[in-house]
């Protein structure tokens, strides 16, 4: 299956971690690299009440976007 | 750990902006006893034990943060009682500015070899053999080392073939380029001052967030919303920071939108810089000094100062890009403050010293500044005007990164006089640094223009940074190619 990953780049989640976010699944997309789309994207508005980083993953909002979180969520549909 | 982001950064951050909304609020101070409740939350503990164990830690971040001086025990107390210390328009840091929070160290061995699951208990066991010191004996289930006998050389870990055999070094000592790092009496970091230069490299290689900063957040926002006139001046390394969609001009206007009166880049300082090591290199060098060491690191010179004091006066004498560019200002401005926004922690040293205060009133990284925003409600990725940002030149811009301070320099300098070849040689890292030192003193670099960057990658690598060094270098030299000018004698901005 395909993940198609919006990381929000508005300043609060760009604090929050999604400039490494951003270069973590750049690595892991050359592991999959037909089933992983990467677009950075403006702010989603979820970031309010500590709840930045904010990453789209197929439609589906994830706050407190850990890499941890993200990646094992992206692998459970690509793997 | 760097380029990871960890719970290490977020708590970091996390405090930093509770400490701005205060002040850009109007918020009561007191409310900074709040901050430890905000960031760690709830009835759990999320890292360590103890939530209030927790909450602890996040109070001396958050004194610290504040610009106050870390307290030991007793003197602790509520952060609410000194507040008012904080609660003034100029920085009130004082050295020490790097902080080893000492209930937030876990306490790491400083430097082990032990044995690990991996020992099969051998017939061979050439880890005893090897051993100079006679430390390892075979134990029950694995080879033991004892720890008051071994010496640390290494040998028997090179011999296993098992690789059962590791070296556990403690991350803050192992960032450490000038073994700064030490030990208290119960096994705790402890920052040894005589040889810290304040690069940071500790606090942001710490797995337990146990090292920290002090900065000037609070009172750099006080004095905006009092309406005090502040210009800032923003390092090479700014580019990307803020994210692929905040250029450098959204960068310029959101900081216009914060409240400062005008942003301008650093490079316009290293620009003079570069002008003037182009007239001293070819008067001193190798005539009355055998080489030049470039001065605009303040770490870098630091290290020279401390480990290498008779090379110091080696190091050039032109002012850093900081202090050119925000003497610029002055000149013009002279009742203005002026904030320096880069990527480094050492700068606020810098500003601490008395021909540099009269200059810069600040000193804020970019993720401080990015927690203002923040505080601030401003996304710079929203801004719509996209200002023109053309302060500096290329070779300005490169700065940056390493190796570009001493290529710039060389430009400049072949430049003024065509008729000099300058050899050149860059370390980053402090430990590099001082091997390069060392190697000038017994004569290798005789002739050279020498960089010294603290942080490895150059300042797009420095501890206040948010982007990956990678991107950060590449964004800084795209960036750079983009000025109108090539060098500092095609930039009409300085006579």
């Amino acid at each position: 299956m395909e993940v198609k990953v919006k990381i929000c780049m508005g300043t609060h989640c760009t604090m929050m971690g999604n400039l490494n976010l951003e270069e973590n699944l750049e690595r892991l997309q050359s592991e999959y690299p037909d089933q992983i789309e990467i677009e950075a994207v403006k702010c989603l508005k979820y970031c309010e009440n500590n709840k930045a980083p904010v990453v789209e993953l197929n439609g589906k909002i994830i706050t407190n976007a850990s890499a941890e979180i993200v990646m094992s969520e992206i692998l459970e549909v690509v793997k | 750990m760097r380029g990871i982001f960890t719970p290490i950064t977020y708590i970091r951050r996390q405090v930093f902006t509770e400490i701005a909304k205060i002040a850009w609020e109007g918020r009561d101070p007191l409310e900074v006893d709040d901050i430890p409740y905000k960031v760690i939350n709830g009835e759990v503990p999320l890292y360590r034990g103890s939530i209030f164990h927790e909450r602890a830690i996040v109070a001396a971040r958050t004194r610290l943060g504040l610009g106050l001086d870390r307290k030991v025990n007793v003197d602790n107390g509520r952060l609410s009682k000194v507040v008012d210390e904080a609660v003034v328009t100029h920085s009130i840091i004082k050295e020490p500015l790097v902080n080893v929070i000492p209930f937030a160290c876990t306490a790491c061995e400083s430097s082990k070899h032990f044995v690990t699951d991996n020992c099969r208990k051998c017939i061979a066991h050439p880890c005893i053999i090897v051993c100079p010191v006679n430390a390892i004996s075979m134990g029950k289930d694995r080879a033991i080392i004892d720890k008051d006998k071994c010496i640390d050389c290494g040998k028997c870990a090179k011999a296993c073939q098992y690789h059962a055999i590791m070296k556990l070094e403690r991350p803050c000592k192992a960032a450490c380029g000038v073994d700064a790092i030490e030990s208290d009496e119960l096994g705790r970091a402890k920052i040894n001052y005589d040889k810290c230069v304040s690069c940071g490299m500790c606090i942001v290689n710490c797995p337990f967030a146990a090292i920290t900063d002090k900065t000037d957040i609070f009172q750099l926002v006080l004095a905006i919303k009092r309406g005090e006139e502040v210009h800032a001046i923003i390092a090479p390394s700014f580019v990307g920071q803020f994210g692929p969609f905040a250029t450098p001009g959204k960068i310029v206007k959101a900081a216009k939108n914060l409240g400062f009166t005008e942003i301008i880049e650093v490079a316009l300082g290293a620009d003079v810089a570069a002008k003037h090591e182009a007239e001293m290199f070819p008067q001193l060098v190798p005539e009355k000094q055998p080489f030049l060491g470039t001065s605009c690191c303040p770490s870098w010179t630091m290290t020279a100062k401390k480990f290498f004091p008779d090379l110091y006066q080696y190091i050039s004498s032109s002012n850093t890009p900081m202090v050119e560019t925000a003497k610029a200002i002055k000149r013009r401005s002279p009742s203005g403050k002026i904030v320096f926004i880069g990527p480094c922690i050492s700068k606020k040293i810098e500003a601490m010293e008395e021909e540099v205060r009269p200059y810069v009133d600040f000193v804020l990284t970019y993720e401080e500044l990015a927690a203002i925003f923040v505080a601030a409600n401003i996304d710079v990725a929203e801004i719509e005007e996209d200002e023109i940002v053309a302060d500096a030149s290329t070779k300005g811009r490169n700065f940056a990164f390493a190796s570009g301070v001493a290529a710039s320099v060389k430009a400049s300098i072949e430049k003024a006089h065509p008729d000099v070849n300058v050899l050149t040689h860059n370390a980053n890292g402090l430990s590099e640094c001082r091997k390069m030192l060392a190697m000038a003193k017994a004569g290798k670099f005789n002739g050279y223009l020498l960089e010294g960057m603290a942080c490895p990658g150059g300042c797009v690598g420095g501890p206040g940074t948010m982007l990956p060094i990678e991107k950060a270098e590449k964004e800084a030299k795209d960036f750079a190619k983009k000025s109108p000018y090539d060098n500092v004698f095609e930039n009409p901005l300085i006579e």
